[in-house]
Formats: C-alpha cells, sequence, structure tokens
C-alpha cells in the first residue's frame, strides 16, 4: 500500500540534519568532518544523555547526583 | 585615422605641431609632465596594477556615461600593436571651445582640455556635474592615461561628425579635426573611443593581460547591471585565436554572487538585499549565499571600486549579519541554552557574498586605496542589510534554519576543536608515556593479544580488575548511570572526563589525529550489565565509536562482552544462561527430556487410569519441532499485542475472511472517528479500497504522519499530544485519514496454524479457559504434558533437602504449601488448558530440580564468576560489533536523543519486529 509506515527514513547528517553521504565516504555518518568535530563538541560537552526514569530500586542504593544538577545548585 | 582638413569649430588656437612651446602651453603641460615624472602618486605603481589601471581609468568614464543613463555599451579592445582602445555609445566628450577663466584654457576645444588638464571632466563639479554618482578612478581622470601613452588618440562622434584629436606623451599631435561628416541615421549616433599605446618609458612592461582585464570587465558588468560589456583581444592568444566576450548581467551582483558560488553546493538561494538612506544619495545593494564549505568569500565595492581591504561598509555588512542572525538563533528557539553562541566568523563559514555601495563622497585609505573609510557608511549599511535581512529570514524559515545551523555547527566544531586540543596538550603536559589513573592497564605491549575491558560501574569493574589476567587484560571501569535529581531521572552519560580517559586508554588520539596503527589494544570489550541501563550505556559506547571512531568497528576490533544474567543449578551442577529468552528455551529443552505431549478428550474418562482418553501422543523430534513453533507463535503474538491488537481478536478475525476460507487478514485499517478510534480487517488490497469507500476515508499523507491517528495502547500519550484531533485536516478534505499496515507476519502465523492442527492442536483453543464441573471440579484439560516418572521426581526428592526447586528469588516455602508443591511436581500429567499453555506447562517441567539465580548486575557475580563466564577465552563469549549492528545502535541513539515523539514511539515498534534477530 502506499503508506509504508515502516519504510526507513533517510539517513540524515547527525549533526546538521542534512543530507548524509553514503556509507563509503569519508565523513559517514555525517555529511562532513566538520560537522563529525562538532558532534565531538557534544560528546565532550557531556551533552549525550540517554535517560529513563527513577525506580524505587534506585532510591535503595542511590547512584551519584548528575553533574549538570550540582552545577546548577552552585548556581 | 586619416588626416581631415582642419575644420575645427571655434577652436582658432591649438598647441602648435612643432616644438615651439608657447608660454600658455608649458604650464598647461606642467601637470601632465608631473604625472609622468612621478606616475606612482597617480596610477599607484608602473608594474601590471598601474598598466591595467590605465584601461581601468578610460572604462571608468565609459561606465559613468552608462550610469548616466547616455550609453548602454562599453566596447574595449586590445589591437594587435599592443594598444587598447575603450569606446562607449555615449553622447560623446564634448568638442565645442570652452569658456574658461584661465586664459590657457579658454576658448581651447573641451576635449583637449579633457585629455591634457589633471582633474578636469565632467564629474569633478559638485552641484550641477554631469554625473551624480561616479566611480571615476580615484579622481586623476583620463589625462593620467594620457600622460603615461606613447600615443593615444581620441575620436568623438557627436554632432553629426567623427571628430579626432590625437596626443603623444600628453602634448597635443594632430589637433582637433573632423575625420567624416556623417550622414543619415548615423549622423545622429554618438560616442567616445580613446585609444592609446602605454609609454615603454614608463612602463617596463607594456603588455596587457587578458585574464586581468576581463576579470575588471565582467566585474564591472555584474556591479552595473544592464550594461554591456565587449572584450576582445586581437592578439593571436595562446590557443592560436583571438577573444571575444560579452558580459551583460540583468541581475547584477546576484548573477554575481551565482558566478562565484558555481563550483559550490549551495545551502540557500541567493539572497539579495538593497535599500538607500533618502537625501544623502547613499545606496547600498548586497547579494549573499551559503554553500556547503567552509570559506568566507566577501567581495566589496564602492562605487564600483573594488575595495580589498574592505572599510565600513564591510563592517557594517558584517555586524548587521551576526547581529541580525543571531536575533533570529535566538528568537526562534535554533540555538539551545547549552550550545556556544556562533560568532560573526562562524555564521560567516560557507557564505558568499558581493555588497556594493554607492555614495557622492567615497574617501579611500590604505596603501593601495583599496578601503573605504567615509564613516557614516558602518551605520547606514547595517541598517539596511538588518531591516532586509531579518525581513528575508521571516519569509523563508527553512533556509534561516539551515544558515543558523551551519553556524551551531562552527562554533559547536570551533570548541570541539579546542576541546580536543586542550585534551591532546594535557596529555602531554603530564607524561606522554603514563596512562590514566582509573586505567588498569595490561603488562604486556603486545596489541593483537591485549584486550580493553570497558566495565561498567565501580564494583563490577573492581571485580574484573581481580578475576582479569594481568598479563593480557585491562580494565577501564566507566561510573555509567548518574542521579537527575532535577529532572527525577537516571542519566547515562559518557561525561568529558570519562571520554578523555578512554581516548587516552585508546592511545589512538580523535578527530584529525585519529590513528588506527597506534591502537593500544587488539580488542576493546564492552561489559555491561544486562539491564536496560546496561543497554543504554552499551548504545552510548557505540554510538561514540560509531560517529568518533568508525575505523574501530571497520576493523572488527570492539566488542560485546556477553555475561550471563542466570545461574542454574543442579546439586552440584552449575552452568550459566545468557538472556531471559535462552533461559525459557534452557527450560522447555529440559521439560522436554522424557515428556511426551498428549492431546486428550476431556469428554471421555478412560476407566482404567481415570485419565481423559489419549487421542495423540507427540514425542521425541515431533514434539521438539512443535515446542520450536509454539515459541515462534510466542513471540509473534507478542508482535501482534504490541501492535494493539488482541491476539484473540486477530484469530477470530478469520471467521470473517469474505472467501470463507478462514484465512488471516492482510491488513488492517485504523481510523479516528469522534467518539474515539477504529479498526478494521481486510483480505487484499481491493478489500482495503473497499472499506475505505464505504467508511469515507483516505490515505494519510507522508507529510500527516506527525497527526497519524495511531490506536495502539502505548501510544496513549501520543494520541493526547497530538493536535486536538485530525478536524484541521477534515477542512481540507471531509474523510477521515485512515492508517493502513500490512500484516506481514501473518503469512507465517497461518504455516503455524497449520502446522499446529496437523500436531492435533487447534489454534481456536489459543484464548481457552478451564473448565469446571458442575461440581466446581476442574474439567480435565486437552492438553497435558505426560513426564516419564523417571528423571524429574527424583531429582526433586534429591533437591528436597536442599531447599525449594522451584525458587527463583521467591521467599521459601512454609512445610504444608512445600509437601504439596512436591506432590504437583510429582505428579505424572501436567495440564495445559489452551495453547500458550502447553509451553508454559512445558517450562514448569523443564523447573524442575533446578535452582535459577538471576543477576541482578555484573557486580553480583564474584571476581571469578565473571572471570569464568565472561572474561577467560575458553568460556566466554564475545560478540563482535559489525558495523550494520554499530549503525544500528546509532540509529536508536538518534532516536533516543530526538525530540520527535512520533519517532521514537514507531522505532521502538518497528523494532518489535526485530525481536527474534536482536534477541537481548
Amino acid at each position: 500500500m502506499s503508506t509504508r509506515p515502516h519504510a526507513r527514513a533517510l539517513r540524515r547528517c547527525p549533526s546538521c540534519g542534512g543530507p548524509a553521504p553514503g556509507p563509503d565516504a569519508d565523513s559517514f555518518p555525517f555529511c562532513s568532518d566538520r560537522c563529525r568535530l562538532a558532534d565531538l563538541g557534544k560528546w565532550l560537552r557531556g551533552d549525550y544523555v540517554v535517560s529513563r526514569e527513577i525506580r524505587e530500586e534506585d532510591l535503595e542504593n542511590p547512584p551519584p547526583v548528575s553533574p549538570r544538577d550540582q552545577r546548577a545548585a552552585g548556581g | 585615422m586619416t588626416q581631415a582638413p582642419a575644420a575645427t569649430p571655434g577652436t582658432p588656437e591649438s598647441a602648435p605641431a612643432g616644438g615651439q612651446y608657447t608660454e600658455s602651453s608649458i604650464k598647461v603641460l606642467e601637470g601632465l609632465d608631473a604625472v609622468r615624472k612621478r606616475p606612482g602618486m597617480y596610477i599607484g605603481d608602473t608594474g601590471s596594477g598601474g598598466l591595467h589601471h590605465l584601461v581601468y581609468e578610460a572604462v571608468d568614464n565609459s561606465i559613468d556615461e552608462c550610469m548616466a543613463g547616455r550609453a548602454t555599451t562599453v566596447s574595449v579592445t586590445i589591437h594587435a600593436d599592443g594598444s587598447c582602445s575603450v569606446a562607449d555609445d555615449g553622447s560623446g566628450i564634448p568638442v565645442g571651445p570652452m569658456k574658461h577663466e584661465n586664459p590657457q584654457f579658454d576658448g581651447k576645444p573641451a576635449v583637449e582640455i579633457v585629455m591634457t588638464v589633471l582633474h578636469a571632466g565632467g564629474k569633478f563639479g559638485d552641484e550641477g556635474s554631469a554625473y551624480k554618482v561616479s566611480g571615476g578612478l580615484h579622481g586623476v581622470g583620463i589625462s593620467c592615461v594620457n600622460a603615461l601613452s606613447e600615443w593615444l588618440e581620441v575620436e568623438v562622434r557627436r554632432q553629426g561628425k567623427v571628430w579626432g584629436i590625437g596626443f603623444e606623451r600628453g602634448r597635443v599631435e594632430k589637433p582637433l579635426h573632423v575625420i567624416e561628416a556623417l550622414t543619415g541615421p548615423a549622423a545622429s549616433r554618438t560616442g567616445t573611443k580613446v585609444t592609446f599605446k602605454p609609454d615603454p618609458e614608463i612602463f617596463p612592461d607594456t603588455s596587457f593581460s587578458a585574464a586581468t582585464l576581463s576579470n575588471r570587465l565582467r566585474e564591472l558588468a555584474y556591479l552595473n547591471p544592464g550594461v554591456a560589456i565587449r572584450f576582445a583581444d586581437e592578439r593571436v592568444g595562446a590557443d592560436g585565436k583571438p577573444r571575444a566576450d560579452l558580459y551583460r548581467y540583468d541581475d547584477g551582483i546576484r548573477a554575481f554572487v551565482d558566478h562565484l558560488s558555481e563550483s559550490k553546493t549551495g545551502l540557500t538561494p541567493t539572497i539579495f538585499l538593497k535599500g538607500e538612506t533618502p537625501g544623502s544619495g547613499f545606496a547600498a545593494e548586497a547579494a549573499l549565499q551559503y554553500n556547503d564549505g567552509y570559506n568566507e568569500v566577501l567581495l566589496s565595492f564602492a562605487n564600483n571600486i573594488k575595495t580589498v581591504d574592505g572599510g565600513t561598509h564591510v563592517s557594517g555588512f558584517k555586524t548587521a549579519l551576526t547581529r541580525t542572525l543571531n536575533n533570529y538563533l535566538k528568537q526562534s528557539g535554533v540555538v539551545k541554552d547549552k550550545d556556544p553562541m556562533p560568532s560573526g566568523e562562524d555564521l560567516r563559514e560557507g557564505l558568499v557574498a558581493v555588497i556594493s555601495v554607492r555614495l557622492p563622497q567615497p574617501q579611500f585609505e590604505g596603501q593601495t586605496k583599496g578601503k573605504l573609510r567615509n564613516t557614516e557608511v558602518d551605520g547606514a549599511v547595517a541598517a539596511i542589510v538588518s531591516e532586509k535581512l531579518e525581513a528575508w529570514l521571516e519569509e523563508h524559515p527553512a533556509d534561516a534554519k539551515r544558515i543558523c545551523m551551519k553556524g551551531i555547527i562552527a562554533a559547536q566544531a570551533r570548541e570541539a576543536a579546542r576541546k580536543a586540543r586542550e585534551l591532546t596538550r594535557r596529555k602531554s603536559a603530564l607524561d606522554s608515556g603514563s596512562m590514566p589513573a582509573k586505567l588498569a592497564d595490561c603488562k604486556t605491549k603486545d596489541v593483537d593479544s591485549s584486550e580493553l575491558f570497558i566495565v561498567e560501574g565501580d564494583s563490577a569493574g573492581g571485580s574484573a580488575k581481580q578475576g582479569r589476567d594481568v598479563v593480557t587484560q585491562a580494565i577501564l571501569p566507566l561510573r555509567g548511570k548518574l542521579l537527575n535529581v532535577e529532572k527525577a531521572r537516571i542519566d547515562k552519560v559518557l561525561a568529558f572526563e570519562e571520554i578523555r580517559v578512554l581516548i587516552q586508554s585508546l592511545k589512538c588520539g580523535i578527530g584529525a589525529e585519529f590513528d588506527i596503527a597506534r591502537l593500544r589494544y587488539g580488542k576493546v570489550i564492552i561489559m555491561t550489565d544486562a539491564d536496560v541501563d546496561g543497554s543504554h550505556i552499551r548504545t552510548l559506547l557505540l554510538t561514540f565509536f560509531f560517529r568518533q571512531m568508525p575505523e574501530l568497528i571497520k576493523r572488527g576490533k570492539v566488542f560485546i562482552a556477553q555475561p550471563p544474567l542466570y545461574q542454574l543449578l543442579r546439586g552440584k551442577q552449575s552452568s550459566y544462561v545468557l538472556n531471559d529468552g535462552r533461559l525459557a528455551d534452557v527450560l522447555t529443552d529440559q521439560g522436554l527430556i522424557g515428556s511426551a505431549l498428549l492431546v486428550r478428550d476431556p469428554e471421555k474418562i478412560d476407566p482404567a487410569t481415570g485419565e481423559p482418553v489419549v487421542l495423540r501422543t507427540i514425542e521425541g523430534e515431533t514434539a521438539r519441532r512443535l515446542v520450536q513453533s509454539l515459541r515462534r507463535l510466542r513471540a509473534l503474538a507478542e508482535i501482534v499485542e504490541r501492535r494493539g491488537v488482541r491476539f484473540a481478536d486477530l484469530i477470530a478475525s478469520r471467521a470473517q475472511d469474505p472467501s470463507g476460507k478462514g484465512r488471516l487478514p492482510t491488513h488492517r485499517l485504523t481510523w479516528r472517528e469522534p467518539d474515539g478510534m477504529r479498526e478494521a480487517f481486510a483480505w487484499s488490497e481491493e478489500h482495503v479500497r473497499r472499506v475505505m469507500a464505504d467508511r469515507n476515508l483516505r490515505l494519510a499523507e507522508i507529510a500527516e504522519h506527525g497527526a497519524e491517528p495511531v490506536g495502539e495502547p502505548e501510544a496513549g500519550a501520543h494520541a493526547a499530544e497530538a493536535p486536538a484531533d485530525s478536524g484541521a485536516m477534515v477542512v481540507v478534505d471531509k474523510r477521515h485519514v485512515a492508517v493502513v499496515r500490512d500484516l506481514h507476519e501473518n503469512k507465517e502465523l497461518a504455516a503455524i496454524f497449520e502446522q499446529l492442527g496437523a500436531a492435533g492442536i487447534d489454534i481456536n483453543d489459543y484464548a481457552a479457559r478451564r473448565r469446571e464441573a458442575v461440581t466446581g471440579e476442574p474439567v480435565p484439560t486437552k492438553y497435558a504434558w505426560r513426564t516419564l516418572p523417571r528423571a524429574a521426581p527424583r531429582d526433586a526428592r534429591r533437591d528436597d533437602g536442599e531447599g525449594d526447586a522451584a525458587a527463583d528469588g521467591s521467599a521459601p516455602a512454609s512445610a504444608p504449601a512445600r509437601k504439596a508443591e512436591q506432590s504437583r511436581q510429582q505428579s505424572k500429567f501436567v495440564e495445559a488448558v489452551n495453547v500458550p499453555g502447553i509451553l508454559e506447562s512445558l517450562t514448569e517441567v523443564g523447573r524442575r530440580g533446578l535452582e535459577i539465580k538471576r543477576f541482578k548486575g555484573l557486580g553480583e557475580m564474584d571476581p571469578d564468576q565473571l572471570a569464568e563466564t565472561t572474561m577467560q577465552h575458553a568460556r566466554r563469549t564475545l560478540l563482535r560489533v559489525t558495523w550494520d549492528e554499530a549503525a544500528a545502535a546509532e540509529e536508536m541513539f538518534s532516536t533516543l536523543m530526538g525530540e520527535d515523539v512520533e519517532r521514537r514511539r514507531k522505532f521502538i515498534e518497528d523494532h518489535a519486529l526485530e525481536v527474534k534477530t536482536i534477541d537481548v
């Protein structure tokens, strides 16, 4: 049918969202080395966070508080 | 040029052709002699720049004629003898006698004065000037060209005649004369043609460069839209041919920017901004385009003069561009708080721009006079550019976003490059040889045999350090999860410090300095808990490698450790099981040993045994294959349910098969009606169309996916987030939007149903419930496992003294309960009420006599267990991360990171279909 909800979206450059080159390109999966560098900046800044909701067992043995919060608390 | 009889109108006196100078003529020539003595003061130098300057001076006069609306075409020709002529179809330099207060000049033909007196000409008057705004190259005038030419001839068409006047090194050689009287239509034509040969006494090299001239002439054509400039080189070029070009660009500097961007990939169309400051005679225009490169190309002109060193118009443009884009960034929310704010330079990466201003009194400075310094221009340009650019951005949000993203990326990259430098510098500042303190390195320096374990959590890291082979195995613990108090969430993040340590441990550098040859370890092994947190951390690490060190994955250097999730104990024997899926398999495999599935008739009781009559007995290889089908059925049912369809409903739908064959449907339609979600099944595409027509539905457009009316339970939140309802679309099309899904898995399901049927298992028993007799006693079930009395009961007895055989983290059973449990386990038959129950009861059989221990995390294993199951070469299983798997992790990561709720939901659903391949 004409609706293909499962069709995979075209790959986009993870940094700028522009069209990304094929897997053979040196800059893959980015459109350019510049965008790769921009992405590295985000890693180094700790921007990439995967998170989930807190659960009861987390409170029994709480993990360390995120430095983000400490920053916020410290002003 | 032919010598015409002296018919000069009212020019009684000209400089004599001979060597006899009058006092007045000496004074006239004084100025031009000064030019010849110090040519640099007038034309910059006597090199290539100065030489071509002569042509520009003449061309500028012609362009001025065009700008004043008196001419349309300028022709520049380099002749075979090395002379150059510049002609226009303007009104022609006046030839009549001039009234002048200076007796030297009084009564001489105007053209002679223009050619022999410095700063003479129509553009030097303030009020009543013949030209409103003039390029007039730095105002020295055509007389300089005359002074520096071996010879120069002017031909003027005016008043129905062709006039000629000739000079040698600035001195009149052939006084003004009529060359030809024009008749007919030609008589009304006007124009000026100046032909000159640069003086070799002044210029060491007098040969013109066609490339230099054509560039400048093309530039002038861009700057003066509508003006046609012909360029011809009559000398024979390198290719053996003379050249002739015509430059005319009605789009002006827009075409200029297009030309400059030709070899580049544009991100935006060419933006054209134009404005003027009322009453001041000031006008500015700018054309700009962004491409996917990083270089900035910014050309600026003031009154057609190329300002190579920029000046106030350029600074005004830059200020306005930075300010306007930054304002837009903030207002549109394209920039996030945490993003570094793009600088002016960041916002000019990939910019191609041409700025042209016109103003009455340009002032230039600098060595080459290539910098505009009128202070009022800065603010005037900034005001025009800000206003026009802001309006453009508002009207072109998609392009505006692309421009902003480019600036943000540039800022991020700049910051990243700085941090990456810091990272490597810090390393060398301490000691380039030393490794990070957190890392427990291995002893061998042999790359191929050494392994780096990246371990989630400090406690697991501790166990791994104790259990490792210190010669070949290095351990790097990662902190893993953090409590995010503010949002009440658990965050997984690779902090700067951790990435720094990781990069330093690997020793292969990062970014431009990445070099796989310097990699310290032969294998990089990610070892995380087998839970959600672990999978998140693994996803982060894989995405980091995939994006920043793809070579590691391409070369197959990255692995996933496979710590077991379960330990199975049978007496003193122990084994480990990787995950839930495998545990289910292990348990059913165990259960199958010596067991047979009975299909019975619950209505008929065999009086001998008191059990129902057995219709069929399935055992051995047949039973094993049947169990495989049942497992697959369980997986498929889960997928179907996850899509929001009750599996039992799907089975029941077979009754509606229009063909009456009881087939499974091929499609499912869902749509939203005012009172809620509706769904229907269809058995062919034709059937889909029929349903759509009957219910007045239409297909969703791709663009409408965001508002797709989905009815899945897990999408409940989404439904609430969607625009109030799809009413907005209904305005356009009264029909409801339907989502049609192919039910691909139904083919496989049909095959399984058939297989089960052949074995005597009726799929209609899928959701069967236990029935009770009138007495309240449960009626025997249709299906039951007969377990051989040999293995299971004996094991159960043996385990009796050791603990609860059914234990799976449950509390120790009380004595009577244990007794009951024991007797249940020892019974010969384990009943199954329905189809899923067949697998469940088999699992129960397999569970007998086993103690199952679940590891909540790596930290729960002692060092020996961890080493034995996960780290030692002989026992462990490692998964090599393939490029495709890493790409999938990256995709998952992008989706998890993304703000698109709908896409995230779809992703999870799509991947539900891949359960069998993911097998986590």
